[in-house]
């Protein structure tokens, strides 16, 4: 093939134009270490990105659930075992009151006492957690127990879920009906009954069959928050695993080998170095300067 | 016999042949650099004879010395017709990868700004406010996750619609060109065909035609016919655009909009024919008719509308499925039936997304007789993002199909590249200059020139001695 000088220019020029371009792209690289610029560097790694990240968000907020609903079952738990002690002390004084030596006096003061410790269960019962009733999830009245009346402000059957995973729920508020019952047949009613039944010196001893039963709803309440608890640690846990896995996956999806990065960028700068270094030494003369 | 002065005028025309030969060489190297110069030679053939006048015994004679017949343009039509096809193909590749990497660069995925990272915040302020219901800072949130989200789709929207006007604009222009390039070739076509019929050389002119041929190879592809007469007729996808000196004219016709680029597609035709495509397969016009080309259900219609159909089906979809869940829900006040997005009829989907919903309380966030500060219902909605079918996994598999398009459109630009290269440089090797070979040319024609110039003066000795020193013998 006859070359000419404009094939040669022509090729220079290429050579140097694609040496140097390659050594932008190495700069690119580089400089954001990320090998994913465009969805064209790597179309399956784009898709595999962005469902990193998604997941990654999804992760993020599945922690924040995680944090809000341990916040819950800690109070939940307090309150269930305030409630258990009080109830216990509400037995000693059923029992104490079962001793019949004891004059109206005594039994009146007894009564006074048990008063008191309805009332500090009925604070139990409504203790809140930023503004929500924990025994009442979903109830926006600012008790779950009508202090008069005993009303139940919750609505039966429905709960507060914590989304902590995928397709995984966590129940974080305890239903105040299973724990203290509602109305008339609530255990403030039933500690009413004994107290009026002390007043009017009428025998309760069957009270203890009462709180006995409440003791045990207590117990299996509590129970229940126990298991959320746990449910709670094992999501976070979890979750703490996953996040490093992500941004394991979504590093080798999306970001340059930074020692490689480094080497290619080394070599297309000697590349385009050497290029130049040709094209400089090549041409500068011709038959031209060789005639006289 | 040959004349006493034959060889005076055998001389002459050595002279001025090396003298044109010189002239043709200074041509070529004062054009060395010239875009689209063919280098010339001089085509000469040595003299006959002169026919003797006896009758009878014929004498060998000298012939009579150089006759110059002709300026050769060198050049080769088939390479010269391989460098348009190939630089019709590379125009047409170059055209759709260079709109390709500026269209992924307007999608802007995947990053931590994107639509698919906006859909992702907008799910998880679900979560959240199926955590607080009812309380009003979580629920506007909630709002103005969307409304970035109705920002981020109809911004995303309206510059792959810019970027459709811009490149129809472009591609009306191009056609312009393509008119412009026909009506000079037809020109030149008269002129070089009256200066072939008188005999002279035209051959800087055919050089500035075969540059036209190959600006509009460029543009619209296309094949160039050398004729008998020196004219060439240059037809477009099998249609007749330039013939001896008439030219006609193409248009473009269509949308202006990308909204109307569905009912009207984009489309390149004979201005005396309008309404009917040319079908063209290379060429600038052709790699922009394939980007402003109307979306398919199938996903094989043109790039951009593609692109602007995702961001229509991704509105949609989002509006669809999240109303479809929020109007089941109850607001905490207790009011049913909300709708969240509303969707303008009319118009692309994704300009006519916007949150229906006016504030906070218009959020419903439970189901309805579970308690006004159920949350059920934001925990649902926040699941539509990872659900079979979600606008999330929409969008995902479009940006993939993007870059799988753009990545086809480079490698196959770099082929086409290689390949125009490569028939550039066979047609250089031909047709351009080489000093070097110029300057060796000079020095056999200078050497020519001084050799016939010492027959001259040979001849002209003795003739010298014949005229004033014959029959001198013992004179003086």
């Amino acid at each position: 093939m006859r070359i000419t000088d404009q094939i040669v220019y022509a090729g220079q020029t290429r050579s140097l134009q694609s040496s140097l371009a390659a050594l932008a792209t190495a700069q690119q690289r580089a400089m954001t270490g990320s090998k994913l610029n465009r969805p064209a560097d790597d179309p399956s790694g784009a898709v595999a990105s962005l469902q990193l990240r998604a997941q990654q968000t999804q992760n993020t907020q599945f922690a924040r659930n995680v944090t809000d609903g341990q916040a819950w079952t800690t109070a939940a738990d307090t309150a269930l075992q305030q409630t258990s002690t009080l109830v216990r002390n509400a037995r000693d004084l059923v029992i104490q009151a079962g001793n019949g030596s004891l004059n109206q006096d005594a039994r009146n003061s007894l009564a006074d006492q048990l008063a008191g410790l309805r009332d500090s269960l009925l604070t139990q019962a409504n203790t809140q957690i930023g503004g929500r009733n924990v025994f009442a999830g979903t109830s926006d009245s600012g008790a779950a127990y009508d202090t008069a009346t005993y009303a139940f402000s919750g609505t039966p059957g429905s709960a507060v879920m914590r989304r902590v995973g995928d397709g995984q729920t966590v129940r974080v508020d305890v239903d105040g009906t299973s724990v203290y019952g509602a109305g008339a047949t609530s255990l403030f009613a039933q500690l009413d009954g004994m107290i009026s039944d002390l007043r009017a010196g009428n025998p309760i001893s069957y009270g203890i069959a009462e709180l006995d039963t409440a003791q045990q709803a207590i117990g299996s309440a509590q129970a229940a928050v126990g298991s959320a608890q746990n449910a709670l640690q094992t999501a976070s846990t979890a979750q703490a695993t996953a996040a490093t896995a992500l941004t394991a996956r979504r590093t080798d999806v999306e970001d340059v080998d930074t020692a490689q990065a480094i080497i290619d960028l080394t070599n297309r700068n000697n590349v385009y170095q050497a290029a130049l270094l040709a094209v400089s030494n090549s041409m500068q003369s011709n038959l031209t300067d060789f005639l006289r | 016999m040959a004349s006493t002065f034959g060889g005076l005028e055998t001389a002459y025309t050595g002279l001025t042949a090396a003298r044109d030969a010189m002239n043709i060489t200074g041509q070529n190297v004062t054009n060395a650099g010239t875009p689209g110069y063919t280098r010339q030679r001089i085509v000469q053939t040595s003299a006959v004879p002169a026919v003797s006048t006896h009758f009878g015994t014929a004498q060998p004679q000298p012939g009579q010395g150089v006759v110059v017949t002709g300026i050769q343009r060198i050049a080769d039509e088939l390479a010269n017709a391989r460098l348009r096809a190939a630089s019709a193909q590379a125009s047409f590749t170059g055209t759709r990868a260079d709109a390709l990497q500026t269209l992924q660069d307007t999608v802007g995925e995947p990053s931590d700004t994107g639509v698919a990272s906006q859909l992702s915040q907008f799910w998880a302020s679900w979560q959240d406010l199926a955590n607080n219901p009812g309380q009003a800072s979580t629920a506007a949130v909630v709002l103005s996750d969307a409304q970035s989200l109705v920002n981020g789709i109809a911004s995303g929207y309206s510059k792959v619609a810019s970027q459709w006007s811009g490149l129809r604009t472009q591609a009306a222009g191009l056609a312009d060109q393509v008119n412009q390039a026909a009506d000079g070739i037809a020109t030149l076509n008269g002129k070089i065909q009256q200066t072939l019929a008188a005999g002279g050389s035209a051959n800087e002119l055919i050089d500035q035609r075969d540059a036209l041929a190959q600006t509009v190879a460029q543009l619209v592809g296309g094949t160039a016919t050398p004729r008998a007469d020196g004219t060439v007729d240059v037809f477009v996808a099998g249609n007749v655009l330039v013939t001896g000196q008439s030219a006609n004219h193409v248009q473009l016709a269509g949308a202006t909009q990308l909204e109307g680029a569905a009912s009207a597609p984009v489309q390149l035709e004979w201005q005396a024919h309008p309404g009917q495509a040319i079908a063209i397969d290379g060429g600038q016009i052709a790699g922009a008719l394939s980007l402003l080309a109307p979306a398919a259900a199938d996903g094989s219609g043109g790039v951009l509308a593609q692109t602007a159909e995702a961001y229509n089906q991704l509105a949609t979809s989002v509006a669809t499925q999240v109303n479809a869940l929020h109007s089941t829900g109850v607001t905490t006040d207790g009011r049913t039936g909300l709708a969240f997005f509303s969707l303008a009829a009319g118009g692309p989907a994704a300009l006519g997304l916007s949150v229906a919903a006016g504030g906070p309380a218009d959020v419903a966030a439970g189901a309805p007789g579970a308690g006004a500060l159920d949350g059920t219902l934001a925990d649902r909605i926040s699941q539509l993002g990872t659900a079979a079918g979600s606008p999330d996994a929409q969008w995902h598999s479009f940006v993939g199909t993007l870059g799988a398009t753009a990545q086809a459109a480079q490698v196959q630009d770099a082929q086409a590249q290689a390949s125009a290269t490569s028939a550039a440089t066979a047609q250089q090797s031909i047709s351009s200059v080489d000093t070097d070979q110029e300057n060796l040319d000079l020095i056999t024609e200078q050497s020519a020139y001084q050799a016939a110039a010492r027959v001259l003066t040979s001849v002209d000795q003795v003739l010298d001695t014949l005229i004033n020193h014959t029959g001198v013998v013992g004179l003086a």
